[in-house]
């Protein structure tokens, strides 16, 4: 055990030894790990905000408003609302009465209430604002809705949901797909290079066989070379990302419209994520290529 | 110390490499190994490494069966070998002492088993003032040396020299022998393949000499002979 625990602080250590006496290769690795998770990061970034910018847009827009009739008793009323609570996929609804609709309206107003002058009667009906558990449920919800007596109109905005719902759903396949294709290229760069890295020394492993070291030490020297090389490139393209769209979001906050920026995710959160992701994903390349790549050479 | 008992060896297309070896080295003993090219002596040291395994034989090693050693396990029989190349194999982008020292690290020593033993070594093959050297800073039979003291460094019960004056010139090649010889009156076990007839002749050692894959001649203080 303390003779395993020796060699496995002699191998991190001939790690960084090997990275510096190889440092071309090692500047090819780490730069096309980099390069493939700053291309990661981008494709990230961008599914992020347009998954946040449709979910801020949904809940503006994922409410059904249901407009009752005139003439309605105060029991009728009531039992439209509990029909409506008790329907599936409805969260909540609030009763928004006759006048509480002019009170806002004359808010809104503010100013100009002066244009409500004129109306002698209330013209708003009573409403039920429902909130949704979720989008998917609308077309349900509406249509039993819709049914029930006393109903004078049921609104919300199917068409621009369904639209949004679809380019969503094709966002996220898109970026899955796209970061699915990146990881399989980083791999395959970075095993290329480690097995280029590995070929040229051939001659070391050869050399290690002889002198009668295990499989898992060559093995083990390799691996942790190509994790701390993913490591690096890690780093890099996770400070890269990160000032990047520091810098950007800055630029649209100052030069563009300021309100636009609340649909963007702030730099300040996207940070953990990239951190976690990258040192994984980059590790994880940097294993999965040198364990591919020595593979071969450690028949002597 | 070694055993061949029945040892053959096949490779594919049916080229016969060895048949029928029969041999047995005691502790301490020095050896040379002579035939042409082909005759079999790479494949005996191959044999010797577990490299390859015979088609049929046994062979023994420190009376246990390396034919029954698993794969696993071939690291741990090596370190009992040390092997000496032609061609030095050194690691170019390490120093004498470092090249030396890899040996050790490879089996886990610790540092300080490490400061201690490599400089006692270094010395022993004359090299203790060329230790930050690397390898392309030395003459070939430096380079040798370098080699000779990394197979030491571990102490082997036995040495295996490929062709080790191959690649140097008659003087030089003097030198070797005189260290290697030195290496064997300390104990170690010396299996030589060579084909310097001078040398054999000289050092008047045991000669087991082979020709297309058969023992022709096994012989205390022998010759290099001519079917060789």
């Amino acid at each position: 055990m303390v003779m395993k625990l020796r060699s496995g602080v002699h191998i991190i250590k001939q790690g960084f030894v090997s990275i510096w006496k190889n440092r071309m290769m090692s500047f090819a690795s780490v730069s096309s790990v980099t390069a493939a998770l700053m291309i990661l990061g981008i494709v990230l970034i961008l599914i992020l905000n347009i998954n946040n910018i449709a979910s801020i847009t949904k809940s503006q827009f994922g409410e059904v408003i249901v407009y009752l009739e005139n003439d309605l008793e105060k029991e009728e009323i009531n039992a439209i609302g509990q029909t409506i609570n008790q329907t599936d996929g409805v969260l909540s609804s609030i009763f928004q009465s006759k006048e509480q609709a002019l009170v806002l309206m004359e808010e809104y107003l503010g100013n100009e209430t002066h244009l409500l002058a004129d109306i002698e009667e209330n013209p708003f009906p009573n409403s039920y604002i429902i909130q949704l558990k979720d989008i998917k449920y609308a077309d349900d919800v509406v249509n039993k809705v819709t049914g029930l007596i006393g109903i004078d109109e049921v609104r919300y905005l199917k068409d621009v949901l369904d639209q949004l719902m679809i380019i969503t759903h094709f966002v996220r396949l898109g970026g899955l797909i796209v970061i699915g294709v990146l990881i399989i290229i980083a791999v395959f760069i970075i095993s290329n290079t480690i097995k280029i890295t590995v070929a040229a020394r051939k001659r070391e492993i050869n050399i290690m066989k002889y002198v009668g070291a295990t499989d898992g030490f060559i093995r083990g020297s390799f691996v942790i070379e190509g994790m701390l090389l993913g490591l690096i490139g890690a780093v890099l393209s996770i400070a890269a990302v990160y000032y990047g769209y520091k810098y950007l979001f800055n630029i649209i906050k100052e030069e563009l419209y300021v309100l636009f920026t609340i649909y963007l995710i702030p730099y300040s959160q996207i940070l953990n994520d990239v951190v976690i992701m990258f040192i994984a994903i980059g590790v994880g390349i940097g294993v999965i290529g040198s364990v591919l790549s020595i593979r071969k050479f450690l028949r002597v | 110390m070694i055993e061949f008992i029945n040892v053959s060896k096949l490779y594919d297309h049916n080229v016969r490499a060895l048949s029928n070896i029969n041999i047995s080295i005691d502790k301490g003993e020095f050896i040379f190994l002579v035939g042409q090219s082909g005759a079999g002596k790479s494949t005996m040291v191959k044999l010797l490494l577990k490299e390859t395994e015979p088609t049929s034989g046994r062979i023994y090693f420190k009376n246990k069966d390396i034919t029954k050693v698993s794969n696993r396990k071939v690291p741990y029989l090596r370190r009992n070998i040390g092997i000496v190349f032609q061609d030095f194999r050194l690691l170019p982008q390490k120093n004498v002492y470092d090249n030396v020292a890899f040996a050790m690290r490879i089996i886990g020593a610790c540092n300080k088993e490490i400061r201690r033993q490599v400089p006692i070594i270094l010395s022993l093959v004359g090299l203790s003032n060329k230790a930050k050297n690397y390898p392309n800073q030395l003459s070939g039979g430096e380079q040798q040396r370098v080699s000779i003291a990394r197979a030491l460094v571990n102490n082997p019960d036995l040495i295996i020299a490929d062709e080790p004056t191959g690649n140097l010139d008659p003087d030089t090649a003097w030198e070797i022998m005189k260290l290697i010889k030195d290496i064997n009156n300390r104990g170690t076990t010396i299996i030589m393949a060579t084909h310097a007839s001078e040398i054999v002749n000289y050092m008047k050692k045991r000669v087991i000499a082979l020709n297309r894959g058969r023992i022709v001649r096994d012989e205390e203080k022998g010759v290099y002979g001519n079917e060789a």
